[in-house]
């Protein structure tokens, strides 16, 4: 061994560490395959590629107490035609754990929280080990942005679920955008905007002309009507503060009369 | 090389055959050999505009399904030279439209005339994409009102996404034409202006088209508007005929015109 390679040894070349993040929860209330595809496909045709390669963790807490034993090798098969990443399960009984086990999936232990009502996918936050509370980390969130030169039509819908999603001209009425992280719009927002879908209360959708038929962020949502007219047209802000969505004008951007 | 160009609008009663007959008889009148397809099949109406209802013998599907020959199909226009109409079926609908069977005839068409102009039907579905699949250019026809130019934004969507070229990762060459406009009732603010109509649709601006008793006279009595002389909305058609061939035209019809003294005081 060279004398360089012998000092390259001495630096470690890993890290292991405990993390909390956020995972996409599938909470599984029926082992049949055929049912749980088609309740998928379902799921997946209005946000089409929104969960690409999203790591996936399986609640098997609604079928603990029963003798249902997904067959694990197809699930996960069945997961990654949807362009998921299933890494592991929760909340099984040993002999569902033991087929997991089987289907190289992890097993973590059973979920603290008060389960979901809703048999739907639900993006939750494990409580961090640490005392200090930690803000809302998203895997998915990459800080990539998507940009978007044409006017955004009538009936097209544009996804940017990673990060960012700028718009170089206008959105139009019947057009709707979502982005993980913010929205800019250098042009008059006439259609629906959506920022922070996958939670991030921090996004802002911004825009020069602001005309809107809805604007949400992270879920909370204002329709058309709710608006202040005084607000149309103007060079607008929206925000999240206190859980409330936030309308500002910004800049010196004076509409035409 | 021949152009393939649809007349298209999403919405329907905008006056999309009106703008085929005209245009396509306008591009003929200057001396463009051109045809003009009906694929509103089901709802054929272009032969009753050119006023060739009663020499339909062969329709577009019955060249698609092999049943006639295209020359047997094609009417020839009698009052303009150059100029062709290829009619749509009435007894059949428009699943009976396959993409191989028209670009068959297309290619056919392709080989002995300039223009190749297809009557889009109304909507999104199969009839309009068919129409609009093949098309080099598209001509948008929108009414001043938003009804009408938001289905006209969702068609130049499609046009962006579900034509050969846009497949090729080539664009449709849009162009907008505003129709049945009256710039009296856009100053009282009835109606949208053709400059939002511009903005928010945001593609070439061919011209606008007023609102005119003769188009109803024109098309009850067989004559596309552009064959009528003395006619204001046949020369505001010539003057897109003109800017669509690269010609510089100054845009009438876009504001009040002004009232003489006379037909003031008499009311005319």
């Amino acid at each position: 061994m060279k004398p360089a390679e012998k000092i390259a040894e001495t630096i470690p070349a890993f890290e292991l560490k405990g993390s909390a993040q956020t995972l996409m929860v599938l909470y599984l209330w029926d082992a049949d395959n055929a049912r749980l595809t088609r309740q998928l496909q379902e799921k997946f045709e209005q946000m089409p590629g929104f969960f690409k390669n999203v790591p996936l963790l399986i609640d098997l807490g609604g079928l603990q107490d029963t003798e249902q034993l997904p067959d694990f090798q197809q699930l996960v098969q069945t997961l990654r035609s949807f362009d998921l990443v299933p890494a592991g399960v929760r909340g099984g009984n040993a002999a569902q754990n033991q087929g997991a086990l089987a289907a190289n999936l992890g097993i973590l232990s059973a979920n603290r929280n008060q389960q979901s009502a809703s048999p739907a996918m639900e993006e939750i936050i494990e409580p961090p080990p640490a005392e200090e509370p930690q803000p809302n980390l998203l895997p998915a969130f990459d800080g990539s942005a998507k940009i978007i030169t044409q006017p955004i039509r009538s009936g097209q819908r544009v996804v940017a679920p990673h990060g960012d999603l700028i718009v170089l001209a206008a959105v139009n009425a019947g057009a709707e955008i979502l982005a993980a992280g913010n929205i800019h719009v250098y042009g008059a927002l006439r259609g629906r905007a959506l920022a922070g879908v996958k939670g991030d209360t921090e996004a802002r959708i911004i825009c020069l002309q602001f005309h809107p038929e809805l604007v949400a962020i992270a879920g909370e949502y204002m329709v058309n009507d709710e608006l202040d007219p005084a607000q149309f047209g103007q060079s607008i802000i929206v925000a999240l503060t206190n859980n409330q969505i936030n309308i500002k004008p910004f800049g010196s951007f004076v509409p035409l009369p | 090389m021949a152009k393939v160009v649809v007349v298209t609008s999403g919405k329907g009663g905008v006056g999309k055959t009106t703008t085929s007959a005209a245009f396509s008889a306008g591009l003929a009148l200057r001396g463009y050999k051109t045809v003009v397809l009906d694929f509103d099949v089901g709802l054929r109406n272009l032969d009753l505009i050119m006023g060739c209802e009663r020499r339909v013998v062969y329709d577009l599907l019955n060249v698609i399904h092999g049943e006639g020959s295209l020359n047997q199909a094609l009417i020839k226009d009698k009052r303009v030279e150059n100029l062709f109409i290829l009619p749509a079926s009435q007894t059949r609908d428009k699943d009976a439209l396959n993409l191989e069977g028209v670009e068959r005839i297309i290619n056919e068409l392709k080989e002995r005339f300039d223009y190749i102009i297809c009557d889009s039907p109304a909507g999104i579905e199969k009839g309009a994409i068919t129409a609009m699949y093949f098309a080099d250019e598209a001509l948008v026809v929108t009414n001043p009102e938003v009804s009408s130019v938001r289905d006209s934004d969702r068609i130049i969507g499609m046009l962006s996404s579900k034509t050969r070229r846009a497949e090729q990762n080539l664009s449709v060459k849009e162009h907008l034409i505003v129709t049945r406009y009256d710039p009296a009732r856009v100053n009282r603010g009835d109606m949208l202006s053709a400059a939002d109509v511009q903005e928010i649709l945001a593609i070439p601006f061919l011209g606008v088209i007023p609102e005119s008793k003769s188009v109803l006279v024109a098309s009850n009595s067989g004559v596309p508007v552009t064959l009528d002389k003395d006619n204001d909305a046949g020369s505001a058609y010539m003057d897109v005929v003109d800017r669509f061939l690269g010609q510089e035209r100054p845009f009438r019809f876009m504001d009040v015109p002004k009232r003489g003294l006379i037909s003031r005081l008499f009311g005319t």
